[in-house]
């Protein structure tokens, strides 16, 4: 049985705030505890990442500078200007390949409430920049748990009639809620059915996530659609094959507003963590290792196929 | 095995009657059984400190629990919790379903005899502290009965006989629920890179081939050639792991 968020861990600096007090009411079976800091209930490091999964707690917090961060080189950078925002910390899908697992002490979901605060600042350096594409779901999939907490609607609210662009990276299928708004751009990731199957614990099938796209598109946004990580699972061009087959066979590509894709690859010190820790196949295939990077070593190969499968359209290599 | 530390033979007695715990010969008072290992700290958070770093020391433990009793200015007498917050600063993790109330707790280095708390004690902090370096926070845990409402006091044998022993069966389903890491079975390596030769780092790539045909349900090729030299031997044994 899961336990998540049968524990809510509160800051007593937010306690009495609005928004707290509405995300607590959704969960009146919950044991709430008052921390001074969330970083006493995140950070020690005698917690098992692995072992929290099964009773994922809730740390509502109040962040503190930095509110935004340029965007690493490990990820796609579809556009200039390019930073991305932690509203929360952590996810409740578990996705083996997720580089989280290695770069946190604990896998309790922590939601910032102090929304002003990073609106300030995202401001700041808007106006400084005079545009800005900011990805709001990079270290948690924050639609995945926006019937819970709304998120992802307060920043839409935020960026309205501002030149900013507001990725939200997902595998998550709730979109009934969102009006079309120009500057959203959802961004689906996308994997064959056995990959999510074995790899991508809690999160919607590929038809489910289909049928999102679909919806938002009918909307009239234009999804960019995620092809990453690809895993070099067995006969992986045969799956690979059918899987953009069948994507493209549901969606008019036309329709799309660009492809991003890149194999799979981690920082090799989160590598190593996560291996200590989670016992999937993922850590245990024959890697090479470059610049501190593991990746697969016939990685251009797979590329290379990965293209040719591709329709014509703006892409995006990571 | 699980571990249970106590800082009372008092608040022990009835869990040692319980689980048929024998006594031990030991450098601290041990009561054990095979499933589980049981030792008396003597108050203070430093005699469960030094307790709780012996036990986990010279035992193989998977989870260890401070058993003990606490005052309290809020709750009844004979009340028993599951305690998730020590000091404001120290979190044990609650995973699994369990059939009790929780608690913070909040540990002094003396008798607390007045004041509002939930549950006062003077081990938990000294216990918490010495187990993290050597488990995982929800493989921690803290059990406590209020014993009384903020007093100095004597309990006599009796006493804590009767607050304990109503709580006894809850404690021994809690101690079910506690599971043992799954540990996988890597002896085959150990096998094949002594019968080869095989040096370290190869062994160790040997053992994630191993690992990865475990995990993905693929029969392991039987290794059963002539021994040449190491190199060789290598290639081909990781011939026979292919992916």
């Amino acid at each position: 049985m899961n336990l998540r968020f049968s524990h809510i861990y509160v800051e007593k600096q937010v306690k009495n705030e609005k928004y707290v007090k509405e995300v607590l009411s959704k969960f009146p079976k919950a044991e709430v505890i008052e921390i001074n800091h969330y970083k006493d209930r995140f950070n020690p490091y005698y917690q098992s990442f692995r072992a929290q999964r099964q009773a994922q707690a809730l740390i509502l917090a109040k962040k503190e500078v930095p509110f935004i961060y340029e965007a690493s080189e490990l990820i796609q950078k579809q556009d200039k200007n390019f930073f991305y925002t932690t509203p929360m910390l952590n996810c409740i899908y578990d996705c083996h390949y997720c580089f989280l697992q290695g770069m946190y002490p604990s896998s309790n979901l922590v939601l910032f409430v102090n929304f002003e605060d990073f609106f300030e600042e995202v401001e700041r350096v808007y106006k400084n920049l005079g545009n800005m594409f900011l990805s709001i779901s990079y270290d948690t999939d924050i639609l995945a748990v926006e019937n819970l907490f709304g998120v992802a609607e307060i920043w839409a609210d935020f960026v309205k009639n501002k030149d900013i662009k507001l990725e939200l990276r997902t595998k998550a299928v709730n979109v009934d809620g969102f009006e079309y708004q120009e500057n959203i751009v959802f961004a689906f990731s996308l994997s064959p059915e056995i990959i999510i199957e074995k790899y991508e614990k809690y999160t919607p099938k590929l038809d489910a996530r289909i049928k999102a796209i679909k919806k938002v598109i009918n909307k009239g946004f234009r999804p960019v659609i995620v092809f990453d990580p690809i895993i070099k699972v067995k006969d992986y061009k045969k799956v690979y094959k059918k899987f953009i087959e069948k994507v493209f066979s549901e969606i008019d590509y036309k329709d799309i507003e660009s492809i991003v894709y890149g194999t799979f690859r981690m920082n090799s010190t989160q590598f190593k963590a996560i291996k200590k820790e989670l016992l999937s196949d993922i850590y245990y295939y024959p890697y090479s290792v470059k610049n501190g990077i593991v990746e697969y070593k016939d990685k251009e190969e797979i590329i290379k196929f990965i293209e040719s499968l591709l329709p014509n359209i703006k892409k995006f290599k990571v | 095995m699980v571990g249970i530390v106590c800082a009372y033979l008092k608040e022990a007695k009835p869990l040692i009657e319980y689980f048929g715990l024998k006594k031990r010969n030991d450098k601290f008072l041990i009561y054990e059984n095979e499933k589980i290992s049981l030792i008396i700290s003597g108050q203070g958070k430093l005699n469960s400190a030094v307790a709780t770093t012996f036990l986990l020391s010279t035992r193989e433990i998977s989870h260890i629990i401070n058993f003990g009793i606490a005052g309290s200015s809020e709750y009844k007498i004979g009340e028993i919790f599951l305690v998730n917050k020590i000091n404001d600063n120290l979190f044990p993790d609650i995973l699994i379903s369990h059939p009790f109330r929780e608690s913070e707790i909040i540990c002094f280095d003396e008798v607390v005899t007045g004041g509002n708390y939930k549950l006062v004690d003077m081990e938990s902090e000294g216990f918490f502290k010495a187990a993290v370096k050597f488990l995982k926070s929800h493989q921690i845990h803290l059990i406590k009965v209020v014993s009384d409402n903020l007093v100095c006091f004597r309990p006599s044998d009796e006493f804590m006989k009767n607050l304990i022993s109503s709580h006894l069966e809850n404690i021994k389903k809690y101690i079910n629920l506690l599971k043992e890491n799954k540990k996988i079975d890597l002896s085959i390596a150990e096998e094949i890179a002594k019968k080869y030769h095989l040096s370290f780092s190869q062994k160790e790539q040997l053992k994630n081939r191993i690992m990865y045909y475990l995990l993905n349900n693929i029969k392991l090729p039987k290794i059963d050639f002539e021994k040449t030299n190491r190199k060789n031997d290598f290639r081909r044994i990781m011939n026979e792991f292919k992916i």
